[in-house]
């Protein structure tokens, strides 16, 4: 009875660590609210922490969409590009009108389809390198998305109400942006956990040749994660457009190192298979807590530059340490 | 099978012939400007400094890794070849060559000791060197105020500029070293077969580390030539760097799988790259049009080597059967 009663212990006790190994992504994040709530008066306000959501909602939303392309083992860096394209056609087709406000979300998200479905046909299709492909892409699109404005900015004085809503809006006082990021984690996690489509990426990612051979259509699928991706990217454009108003045309540049820092962060695989959506969204909460923080202490923009890489180098080490543990 | 075997050949050399000759007519027919010293001797600089970065980028790439960090360490060892002059040009020089160098290495120590996917590790890199050179000054150029460092990349030698000759330096001492010398050929080894290479005793990781750093190395001449050539030293530049000297070393038909590629190879390509872009100047393209046709040009690039690769299979496959296979699956 007592020695039952003791191995109950044990099992529970695995099992908590276990669990906590697999979320500590969230310890972390904890330490460093405790910590930044401690170091500076103004971090725990309901003002700032609403406004850290609001500040990473549109990084985030471009990470859900990493974290997935990570997962089917492959990498997209054309992300900030599409971010951009999407935001300066959305604001470039002038949403002053119900009809052009429906027209400004329509064509920069179909953009951003387009753009992940031709990545993903190259990637898919040749099972040529990802990270080479998307710099290719990226160049393409941020060239085009240049062309498209001369290099100038691009804004729009009066938007409808709707459009101002989608950044500006708010529901049971907390910002709307915050929903749509919420939203979008929340059907990424359901893709990748319940459904068909999440267990083929996972298998292609973990390995692509025995995916196949059991007969998944892994060009297929690899080209939809590129997609969801593209879309995801268009979608963070939107609410980037909505929230500035006056888009200079290189505004979504970085957002494919935020995304990827985050989605790292949160534990998910370089190497393909292993990730977890809502991992993510603590990976990209501290991230934002971390530059609040830099913020708040008054770094210079340029530090946080040095900052954001030391973190990006310091998350692929974490993650190839734990890898080689592993093994 | 003779159209095959020329499509084959086609796209082994990248098609790059077609596109010479094409390139070669175009600017020859279409504009008086090319064939005139002036505009050689422009070009001449514009590959050389590039093509310094591509011969460490060809070194590592047939080891079968890659560095996406050139452009910013380029950025940091001009920054510091400028800003450090009260050490003198050649202590400057030094300097910055050794800073381009250590990052290099880090990127190698990445790769090596943690195993970091060496796209990933010198993207971490690329980060914290712009960083590293945006907080050194304050996002800010740094100007030359010594005319004698000015005129080591503005300065020629009969006709043909410095920069150019400097160039042609590192690649025939690129060209020796793959070829003549054992750290080379150890390059090749491991980028052919990792694991055979480790198995018949070279040490795989030394050699990955001594590939990173003399690209590094040589991403920290070309900062020191362009900021010459510029006279200052700006934190900004080689945003598009990583780009183009791939495109090119991928055009002189290195392989992204590594274990095949020659500085000929390399040459030829970043000639191409270079006519290309020094056209698309002549004939007053906007520079957004260009850089759609740079992106466009890598995926061409990504593509024509994604065939080469599967073809290079399927030879192997025909002449040593099926039992290749599965060594060919489980490298690959």
């Amino acid at each position: 009875m007592p020695l039952g009663w003791t191995m109950g212990i044990n099992v529970r006790m695995k099992n908590l660590m276990a669990l906590l190994r697999r979320h500590t992504i969230w310890l972390v994040l904890l330490a460093m609210v405790v910590f930044m709530s401690l170091v500076s008066k103004s971090f725990l306000t309901a003002t700032n922490l609403l406004n850290v959501l609001r500040q990473v909602s549109m990084a985030g939303i471009v990470s859900v969409g990493m974290t997935v392309v990570l997962i089917g083992g492959n990498f997209d860096l054309s992300v900030g590009a599409t971010v951009t394209l999407a935001a300066v056609v959305s604001v470039y087709l002038q949403p002053t009108t119900a009809m052009n406000t429906a027209v400004s979300l329509i064509v920069p998200l179909l953009l951003g389809l387009l753009v992940g479905a031709v990545n993903g046909a190259i990637i898919g299709g040749l099972k040529a390198n990802s990270v080479v492909v998307t710099v290719g892409t990226q160049f393409a699109v941020l060239g085009a998305t240049l062309l498209y404005t001369g290099g100038q900015h691009v804004w729009v004085w009066t938007p409808t109400p709707f459009y101002e809503a989608i950044s500006g809006g708010y529901f049971l006082g907390v910002p709307i942006p915050i929903f749509i990021f919420l939203l979008t984690v929340l059907a990424a996690h359901w893709l990748m956990t319940r459904t068909t489509f999440g267990r083929y990426v996972r298998a292609i990612g973990s390995n692509d040749e025995a995916a196949r051979l059991s007969g998944i259509p892994t060009t297929l699928y690899r080209m939809l994660t590129f997609i969801f991706s593209g879309f995801c990217a268009a979608l963070a454009g939107i609410v980037l457009a909505s929230r500035v108003k006056n888009l200079d045309p290189t505004a979504g540049v970085g957002y494919e190192f935020s995304a990827l820092t985050a989605a790292i962060l949160g534990g998910t695989r370089l190497s393909g298979g292993v990730g977890n959506v809502l991992n993510t969204l603590a990976g990209v909460l501290i991230l934002g807590g971390i530059s609040n923080s830099m913020i708040l202490l008054n770094m210079s923009f340029n530090t946080q530059l040095l900052a954001r890489g030391l973190i990006f180098v310091g998350a692929v080490a974490i993650d190839a340490f734990s890898q080689r543990h592993r093994r | 099978m003779n159209r095959a075997r020329v499509w084959n050949w086609l796209v082994k050399q990248r098609i790059l012939p077609i596109l010479d000759v094409l390139l070669l007519v175009m600017v020859t027919v279409g504009t008086r400007d090319f064939w005139t010293i002036r505009n050689l001797q422009n070009l001449t600089v514009a590959v050389g400094i590039e093509g310094v970065i591509a011969v460490g980028m060809t070194v590592v790439m047939v080891g079968g890794g890659i560095d996406l960090s050139v452009g910013s360490v380029m950025a940091l060892a001009g920054v510091l070849s400028v800003s450090m002059q009260r050490f003198g040009i050649v202590g400057a020089i030094a300097i910055a060559v050794l800073a381009a160098s250590l990052c290099g290495a880090g990127s190698g120590l990445l790769v090596t000791r943690l195993g970091i996917n060496p796209f990933i590790a010198t993207l971490g890199m690329m980060l914290v060197a712009r960083g590293a050179v945006m907080t050194y000054t304050d996002a800010q150029p740094v100007a030359n105020a010594n005319l004698l460092f000015t005129q080591i990349a503005r300065g020629k030698l009969g006709l043909l500029p410095i920069p150019g000759l400097v160039f042609l330096a590192a690649l025939l001492l690129g060209h020796w070293f793959l070829r003549y010398t054992r750290l080379g050929r150890d390059i090749y080894a491991l980028g052919g077969n990792e694991e055979a290479a480790r198995a018949s005793g070279i040490r795989t990781d030394r050699v990955k580390l001594a590939a990173y750093t003399l690209t590094g190395l040589s991403a920290g001449v070309a900062g020191v030539l362009l900021a010459s050539r510029l006279s200052t030293g700006s934190p900004v530049i080689g945003e598009d760097t990583a780009l183009n000297v791939i495109t090119a070393v991928l055009l002189g038909g290195t392989s992204l799988t590594g274990g095949v590629g020659s500085m000929p190879g390399t040459l030829t390509g970043l000639l191409t790259v270079g006519v290309l872009s020094n056209s698309l100047n002549l004939f007053n393209v906007p520079a957004y049009y260009q850089r759609i046709a740079k992106g466009m040009l890598l995926i061409l690039v990504v593509f024509f080597d994604s065939l080469y690769v599967r073809y290079r299979r399927q030879a192997l496959l025909r002449t040593r059967g099926k039992a290749s296979e599965e060594r060919l699956t489980s490298t690959s």
